[in-house]
């Protein structure tokens, strides 16, 4: 068996009394992209607000991350093992500068570390110059650059993304496929949440579509790319 | 990098203002304002906790003269009783107090808004009442008295105001400083992000609790610096330096000043302190007068007059701020 970076296994989630992840067994190699597809308010949102243990969430299974469960765990100690989350709408701090977003997130300086603000504004240029702007007053394309390098500086060893491409132009949506695929080159692990089914196609190693809170269909990325018929169907295309 | 470099360069030159200010008062002024300015100080440390608190965590805290006082009390029981010498009572006393911060923290941190303001009165009237009703210990309603300030390099603090004020000067710096360091620390980027949103820096990795729990412990340091000042200085310490009463006329301060500055915080006990002692003189109903101002304040000028300066100042003061590098923060 190989080992997983993150194993997931029989999770239960619920909002409240709400019963939205059933049974889940999904697992993320290191160096692997797995992309998560489905409808609005099939789970794919709680899927990794639960590996996080974001409230309101509450999780009953195994989560096993870097050999360690981790359902008992806090955030921020999840957080902190090497779980970088790019939430949806991506959730800056609007009065903290670009600059400040990257310093003050950056972790493990003293070690040598992949991820520094400087390599960040090397992969996305357009950062360097807004380096003293508030989030709040960035576009769309560099919010969400921000909200990926705010990720990589705490260098993480799996990058959690949720639906990175929305409300993005199409051409920012290619810079973003293009990092993940940089990423994952370098052996970061990418558990990639999305609603754009052509970006999810182009980049997934392993694919899952969740239906009403369970995995409906499970395939390797060549098969999710050649099913269109199947996949669609799932997805009400 | 110039022009940055440039406005750092002014920003130590009014640091320089500042300090020089603050050096030539006993030279330049007479012994009564020697007397306030010292006052203004201590005080002023005790406000200065406060607003810290309430810039960086965004919560009003009725406690922070229990700090204050506990330091003083500390400070007064091991030098009357047990004759303890000079720097072993002041150490004692902030260390116990920073150790009381330390458990009670535990308790108030958890809570926010009203809550927390709730929950610190009534931990502040508790302090109060083991400070009257414990009279083993603290001498109750009487309190403890014949404190006297320290012997420094063969100069007596207790028979010269001069070499006191420029002795509390020292710590009084030492605590602004330490103050406006934490605030622009990576500790103090925290503190904004955690204002900014709780949950996302929880997400991103930050204990988000223990570093709420640590700034209020910094606060409760810089307090209680204040009281040692304090005590030293009146001679004397009783129930009344930890009521609410004190409590409430260091919000009122801090209120006046500006609830979120520093500088508003030393600006606002600056002119809370005179207009007490000036008031008082002239008229036995000086309260009522005081009661007013408030009123005054809160209705027009809500941000407290550094924060009002900010807002409507803009025409003449501004080019002078920004001259500065003080334009926004």
């Amino acid at each position: 068996m190989t080992e997983f970076l993150l194993n997931i296994c029989h999770l239960d989630a619920y909002y409240g009394k709400s019963h939205i992840l059933q049974g889940i067994d999904l697992q993320v190699r290191s160096g692997e992209l797995v992309v998560v597809v489905g409808r609005n308010g099939m789970g794919k949102t709680t899927l990794l607000r639960s590996v996080l243990g974001l409230s309101p969430v509450q999780r009953r299974g195994e989560i096993v991350f870097n050999g360690l469960e981790t359902v008992k765990k806090l955030t921020h100690e999840i957080a902190s093992m090497g779980v970088g989350y790019v939430p949806q709408g991506r959730l800056l701090f609007p009065s903290l500068t670009v600059d400040e977003h990257m310093q003050f997130v950056c972790r493990n300086k003293k070690k040598e570390s992949r991820w520094t603000p400087e390599e960040v504004y090397n992969l996305f240029p357009e950062l360097r110059q807004r380096a003293r702007v508030n989030g709040g007053r960035l576009s769309g394309g560099e919010q969400q650059m921000l909200a990926i390098g705010r990720a990589l500086v705490t260098n993480p060893l799996l990058l959690m993304m949720d639906e990175p491409s929305e409300g993005l132009a199409q051409i920012v949506i290619k810079r973003v496929e293009q990092v993940c695929r940089h990423l994952v080159s370098e052996g970061m692990a990418i558990l990639l949440v999305e609603q754009n089914l052509e970006m999810a196609q182009g980049l997934a190693d392993r694919a899952f579509i969740f239906y009403n809170g369970r995995i409906a269909y499970e395939a390797p990325g060549d098969t999710f790319r050649r099913e269109r018929e199947k996949v669609g169907s799932f997805l009400g295309i | 990098m110039i022009k940055e470099r440039f406005f750092l360069y002014r920003k130590t030159f009014l640091a320089l203002i500042v300090a020089g200010i603050f050096i030539s008062i006993p030279w330049v002024t007479s012994d009564f304002f020697v007397l306030m300015a010292i006052r203004v100080m201590y005080f002023g440390m005790l406000t200065m906790s406060l607003t810290f608190l309430a810039g960086e965590l965004g919560v009003v805290s009725l406690m922070q003269a229990s700090f204050f006082g506990i330091a003083g009390y500390f400070v007064a029981i091991l030098q009357t009783r047990y004759g303890l010498p000079f720097p072993f009572p002041p150490l004692v006393g902030i260390a116990v107090s920073l150790i009381i911060a330390g458990l009670l923290g535990m308790l108030v941190i958890r809570v926010r808004g009203i809550y927390f303001l709730m929950l610190t009165l009534v931990l502040g009237q508790l302090v109060w009442a083991l400070a009257s009703q414990w009279s083993s210990v603290t001498e109750g309603d009487t309190g403890i008295m014949n404190v006297y300030a320290p012997v420094l390099f063969g100069i007596s603090m207790e028979k010269s105001k001069t070499a006191f004020y420029y002795f509390q000067l020292f710590f009084f710096a030492g605590a602004t400083w330490f103050l406006i360091a934490l605030r622009r620390s990576p500790f103090g980027l925290m503190l904004r992000g955690i204002r900014e949103s709780e949950s996302r820096m929880r997400m991103l990795g930050y204990p988000v609790s223990l570093l709420r729990y640590a700034a209020f412990v910094f606060a409760a340091l810089v307090a209680a610096i204040g009281g040692v000042f304090f005590v030293y200085f009146m001679g004397l310490i009783n129930p009344s330096s930890v009521s609410l009463a004190t409590n409430v006329e260091t919000l009122l301060a801090a209120i006046l000043g500006g609830i979120n500055t520093l500088a508003g915080a030393v600006l606002g006990t600056g002119i809370l302190k005179t207009l007490d002692v000036v008031l008082s003189g002239i008229t036995k109903r000086y309260l009522l007068f005081m009661g007013i101002m408030f009123l005054f304040v809160i209705l027009f000028a809500p941000k407290g007059i550094i924060g009002t300066v900010r807002n409507y100042g803009r025409s003449f003061l501004s080019p002078l701020m920004r001259w500065f590098g003080l334009g926004e923060d």
